[in-house]
């Protein structure tokens, strides 16, 4: 069964998340979170798939067609950067109609999760804050 | 007593807007003024009383006699010993805050903000190049702010140029420089020490500015270093004789690196690289490439987190410098001379155009 939110169109979830794209390897900021992360393995692949529109039910269409070893791996990825809120449904456009151009596919996709600098911004500087330490150190 | 009871998120922006307003028309004749003529920037700062006036003195980098800055601000630093200005106004009791939307309630009102629950509030207005920092006391700064003071100031002031401060060192050998960049632990600041007493120059060890024109430069702010005791015994440097002073909130001594080295503390750095450096402990430092985006990774999420407001375009500023300057892991030993050695023999070597 394939979810709803599979056959969407998504976009990046800005203004709180800037990403930037290293020739396939992909750097994410969550500013609202503190988290960031990077896509590893075919990560970034994906990401530029999604990027021009197409729905990750498209994406995994391809991938079980060249890659069923890694269609789980990749469902999961996806599925991960929505859970995140990394990117979001576009309400306002349909999923990119032409052919989903996969290309060679190394291995399985990965999204690295750092979150040592989200205290820095769930540490609210306001309340949270051990007055001898101070903001950034959460108190404890 | 402030007047307003507390400030929450939907009043924080007029709140702001209504003390800079009022410190803009505040008589300066009790002031105390003094200019600080810093690298690409000219900072006329108000002060209650001299012990904030003479920290800055002490901390904030002076440019070159020959120098020029394009970007003049103003900074009022008030509390209520200066008669007619009131305390600065509390949180809320209660009221929810989130940075992000605190952020974004200052952006769009044409103004950079931060609260600190001393209480103490620093804002800015950008088009105006004016600063106000509120404060309870005159010395009732934030207590990091003890090595880089006004550090959120030149963070906006930079901003309005195109230019950011940075979390990073930066150090160099002949014209070749490079950002030291890594989180908490991974041995920037050793490093930046390192270099500064072998023979290497440095232009901070904890934050810099990074002008990003057809030459990416670091420009000094901060003449403090930092280190905690194991540290300064690290490096060579006898922790124990007590010329050190007491330590700041985060344990560590802070201290002026011209009194170190004169000479190796430098206001500019033309920048070859990123270097990320790795406490490894090993017999000799060994130097590797990486890519772009682990560059990316090592540098702009600290120095976007660290530093509220004009954040949306950080990650494309540092991924911009990332791209233009190669990086390189340095794996380091236990020796700071042989560090200071390899990092310079690695950069003349990788960059022979520099001599």
């Amino acid at each position: 069964m394939i979810p709803d939110k599979f056959n969407m169109r998504y976009i990046l979830n800005d203004p709180d998340v800037v990403a930037e794209d290293f020739d396939g390897q992909v750097v994410i900021l969550d500013l609202g979170s503190g988290h960031y992360y990077s896509l590893e393995g075919c990560g970034g692949q994906l990401w530029k798939l999604l990027s021009i529109g197409h729905s990750p039910e498209q994406i995994l269409k391809a991938v079980r067609l060249g890659r069923p070893d890694l269609s789980k791996e990749c469902a999961i990825f996806v599925d991960a950067l929505i859970g995140r809120g990394l990117i979001r449904p576009d309400e306002t456009d349909t999923p990119e109609q032409s052919p989903v151009s996969l290309g060679s596919i190394e291995t399985a996709p990965r999204l690295e999760v750092y979150d040592d600098l989200a205290e820095l911004i769930y540490a609210d500087p306001i309340h949270d804050v051990d007055a001898g330490a101070g903001w950034p150190k959460p108190l404890q | 007593m402030s007047s307003v009871q507390g400030v929450h998120l939907g009043t924080v922006a007029s709140y702001g807007r209504e003390r800079i307003t009022t410190a803009m028309a505040f008589p300066r004749e009790w002031l105390e003024r003094r200019d600080f003529a810093m690298p690409l920037l000219d900072l006329s700062v108000w002060f209650s009383g001299h012990e904030l006036a003479d920290l800055c003195e002490r901390r904030l980098v002076r440019r070159n006699g020959d120098e020029i800055a394009d970007n003049h601000v103003e900074i009022l630093a008030l509390d209520p010993s200066c008669a007619g200005w009131e305390q600065p106004a509390p949180w809320l009791t209660g009221a929810h805050f989130a940075s992000r939307p605190f952020e974004k309630a200052f952006e769009d009102a044409g103004l950079r903000g931060f609260h600190h629950d001393m209480p103490s509030w620093q804002l800015f207005d950008p088009d105006r190049g004016f600063g106000l920092f509120t404060l309870r006391e005159p010395m009732g700064i934030p207590p990091w702010e003890t090595g880089s003071p006004l550090r959120l100031f030149l963070h906006w002031a930079h901003a309005r140029k195109g230019r950011r401060l940075t979390h990073a060192a930066a150090v160099g050998v002949e014209s070749a420089g490079a950002l030291v960049v890594g989180s908490s632990g991974s041995g920037k600041s050793g490093t930046a020490l390192a270099c500064l007493l072998n023979g290497l120059t440095s232009a901070g060890d904890d934050y810099v500015v990074v002008d990003k024109g057809p030459e990416i430069t670091a420009h000094a702010a901060f003449r403090v270093f930092k280190q905690d005791r194991e540290g300064l015994q690290r490096a060579g440097l006898d922790a124990t004789d007590g010329r050190w002073g007491v330590t700041n909130w985060h344990g560590k001594y802070e201290f002026d690196a011209m009194d170190l080295s004169a000479n190796a503390f430098v206001r500019h750095l033309p920048l070859r690289a990123i270097l990320l450096p790795r406490v490894a402990r090993l017999r000799r430092t060994r130097i590797e490439p990486v890519s772009a985006s682990s560059a990316a990774l090592a540098l702009a999420p600290s120095a976007v987190f660290q530093l509220p407001g004009d954040t949306d375009g950080g990650l494309r500023f540092f991924s911009d410098i990332a791209r233009r300057l190669p990086a390189f892991r340095v794996l380091l030993s236990e020796s700071p001379a042989e560090i200071a050695d390899a990092i310079g023999e690695h950069l003349m070597h990788e960059f022979p155009d520099a001599r």
